[in-house]
């Protein structure tokens, strides 16, 4: 900024220095109010709970929850890069906010995960690994807990599906079980011989991995919110740490989908 | 006259639950103060940083102000410490560690500023009966040297605060507060 | 007194509705047999009678157990009886003194906590509150309200006398915040920690008043707050109750934003 310009500006500055509190390449209060700092004010602003400078609007206000505030609001809460997303924007408005009777996402509501994408040390290797995660109610209060977890090691070890081939003869016990000597040989197979019941439980698998030792957490690189709150609708939340006011907690994945097809997605999501 | 004795069951059962589930509501005035009293610590330990940062200042003022800015904190809370040059190497530091790498940063002139400090979550209650919520704020560095180079990044924290209802006898009184402490803060730069 | 007589009419009257009811359902069943088409008119007012005298019952049990319930629940209560006894007399007899009962231990539970907790609340508050119960009928209450104007003289007086050491420990809290020096401000902090009993007497700060009663931030120290004063380089509150010792020195500070 040229010079003559920065002291032309300078009186402006110091006007407003006491309502801003900051000036020259710091983040400009504009920019820092459009920005969706967090979660809690990516539901706030899509609920119309929270005023333009993120302050709590109180529920007894006529603009608390107003269809007006909601309706400024949305536009800035999608990723406006994304065009699949900017085509849906106004029918998503139309049903959403518009709709007899207007949806709201709540914080408490089951419908809701996270996927957490991190690194872990696996046998010496540097892995990637995702969490599932979701809220859960514990001694009047709430806690993340950890729900699935997708590790490239851990996939394709169980097979399921096939119809088990192998078994261990129903006389078996007549011979101390001697059968299982030969059960035991191939890794391959060795679920043919678990009962009807049982489920292979990555979790475990995980947990195990990291009380021996072979696994070490290294850290998380990106977090990614699904919402299924909202009837007909279910969207991604991401963040974006990018400059501009369009940046911060937003929709990065929007998609119309009714009940039965939430469920289709959840099962995708879960088992990418 | 059984039914009458199962409806005063039902009806002394009925006071019974009343009297259990009474635990209050924090009211929304109540939480506007909480709020503040939290925002007014982020600006307390604004302040303590900007102080040990700060190459003016005494030791003795820079080890008090660490001090100080470590009793905000609860126990165990980290702060992750990220730098514009090498964005992906971002590590976990105890508070004591890193307000001391702060003293010990290798510049002539340190400034550091807090700005924004005004974004605070809703308050959530975890499993252990406290409260939780997060504070936003963003914070301006610049470090220079005497050759002339010059470091400037602006990171955005994200700071965990906890906030307990607790009770203490002073000089005979009993005294409800607040014990509101800070925990991890988790540090992104941001672009401009 | 009153009590006595309704409870003795109420006993009076239930054995009458029982002997009532027990003569009516022997005649009903009888009946019962040759007439089944009048059977149900006749099981309607023992059905009402019946249900008049659940509510006396349901009524005297919330009488006797005023004092265990929360004062909402007597009142859900009260409505709820009252809705359903339809204007029934001795119903309403009862549910007159649950009500009196009601607003005895309300006036006794409200006056005990203003003693108890009398320091814990803001000074125009507890003066208001006394007002509304000066005239209140009960002895108990009386007793209180005495209590209470001790209490606010002598917390008037307090303030009275604090007043010259709450100014002259303001403008030394002002020193320390805008101190030029680091060196200054400690002068100023130790000539502050000469008005206290100990450089540890407990600094309580309040957030705000919600209903009357103060709620406070984590107590400090006076010398933990000083050395905050004069790192922060600010004083954002305010003096709002002194307490001193016997020696004049400071044993307890209240400060309020």
């Amino acid at each position: 900024m040229p010079l003559k310009r920065i002291l032309c500006l300078l009186p402006f500055c110091l006007l407003v220095l006491p309502v801003f509190g900051q000036v020259g390449n710091y983040l400009d209060a504009e920019e820092f109010y459009a920005r969706t700092k967090q979660v809690n004010q990516f539901i706030r602003r899509f609920n119309g709970e929270e005023d333009l400078k993120g302050v709590r609007i109180n529920t007894k206000d006529k603009t608390y929850r107003s269809q007006k505030l909601r309706k400024k609001y949305l536009p800035q809460l999608i990723d406006q890069q994304n065009q699949a997303i900017v085509d849906q924007l106004t029918a998503f408005g139309v049903e959403v906010i518009e709709g007899k009777p207007a949806e709201f996402l709540d914080f408490y509501s089951p419908d809701w995960f996270a996927e957490v994408h991190a690194d872990v040390r696996f046998e010496g290797r540097n892995m990637p690994i995702t969490f599932f995660l979701k809220l859960e109610e514990a001694n009047g209060g709430w806690k993340w807990v950890i729900d699935h977890i997708q590790f490239a090691p851990y996939q394709g070890l169980f097979d399921m599906e096939r119809t088990p081939k192998e078994f261990l003869n129903p006389l078996s016990h007549e011979l101390y079980f001697m059968p299982l000597n030969e059960a035991m040989q191939d890794p391959a197979r060795l679920e043919d011989y678990a009962s009807k019941n049982y489920t292979p439980d990555v979790l475990t698998l995980f947990l195990y991995d990291m009380k021996r030792g072979r696994l070490q957490f290294k850290g998380v690189n990106n977090v990614h919110l699904h919402f299924f709150q909202l009837e007909g609708w279910y969207f991604e939340l991401s963040e974006f740490n990018r400059s501009g006011k369009n940046a911060g907690w937003l929709i990065s994945n929007l998609v119309k989908a009714e009940t039965a097809d939430k469920e289709k997605l959840k099962a995708y999501i879960l088992a990418q | 006259m059984k039914r009458y004795m199962l409806m005063m069951l039902c009806f002394f059962l009925g006071s019974m639950a009343m009297a259990q589930n009474n635990e209050p509501d924090i009211s929304p005035e109540r939480k506007q103060a909480i709020d503040s009293l939290a925002l007014e610590k982020v600006r307390d330990l604004s302040k303590y940083i900007t102080i040990i940062g700060d190459k003016k200042t005494r030791d003795v003022d820079a080890n008090a102000a660490i001090d100080r800015a470590v009793e905000l904190f609860d126990e165990g809370a980290k702060i992750d410490v990220s730098s514009l040059n090498r964005p992906d190497d971002i590590r976990a530091y105890p508070v004591k560690d890193y307000l001391k790498r702060l003293k010990l940063l290798n510049y002539d002139q340190v400034n550091i500023e807090w700005f924004h400090i005004q974004y605070i979550s809703d308050l959530v209650k975890q499993a252990d009966g406290r409260y939780v919520g997060v504070i936003t704020i963003y914070q301006r560095f610049e470090g220079k040297r005497k050759d002339g180079m010059k470091y400037v990044d602006t990171t955005k924290k994200d700071i965990t605060v906890y906030v307990e209802r607790k009770k203490t006898v002073i000089q005979g009184r009993t005294i409800g507060f607040w014990d509101v402490l800070l925990g991890d803060i988790r540090v992104t730069n941001t672009y401009k | 007194m009153k009590n006595r007589e309704v409870k003795r009419s109420l006993f009076s009257k239930g054995s009458r509705l029982l002997v009532f009811a027990v003569a009516f359902g022997a005649a009903g069943l009888q009946s019962c047999k040759k007439k089944p088409a009048t059977s149900e008119p006749v099981e309607s007012a023992t059905e009402a009678n019946e249900n008049i005298s659940a509510l006396l019952e349901q009524a005297q049990y919330l009488l006797d157990n005023v004092e265990k319930m929360s004062s909402s629940h007597v009142k859900t209560e009260i409505d709820r009886l009252r809705k359903a006894a339809g204007g029934n007399e001795e119903v309403e007899a009862i549910l007159k003194q649950v009500e009196a009962k009601l607003g005895a231990k309300e006036s006794i539970n409200q006056a005990k906590m203003l003693v108890d907790n009398f320091e814990n609340y803001d000074l125009d508050y507890v003066k208001e509150e006394t007002e509304k119960l000066r005239n209140s009928s009960y002895a108990e209450v009386q007793t209180y309200v005495n209590q209470l104007d001790k209490m606010i003289a002598a917390r008037e007086q307090r303030a009275v006398d604090a007043r010259p050491l709450k100014v002259r420990l303001n403008d030394y809290m002002l020193s320390i915040a805008n101190a030029d020096s680091p060196a200054a401000a400690d002068g100023y902090v130790n000539k502050a920690l000469e008005l206290f009993a100990s450089p540890s007497v407990d600094v309580l700060i309040i957030i705000g008043i919600f209903d009357g009663e103060k709620d406070f931030d984590k107590p400090t120290t006076i010398s933990q707050y000083l050395d905050y004063l004069k790192l922060q380089k600010k004083a954002p509150y305010r003096i709002e109750n002194i307490e001193q010792d016997a020696n004049g020195k400071i044993r307890l500070l209240e400060l309020k934003k």
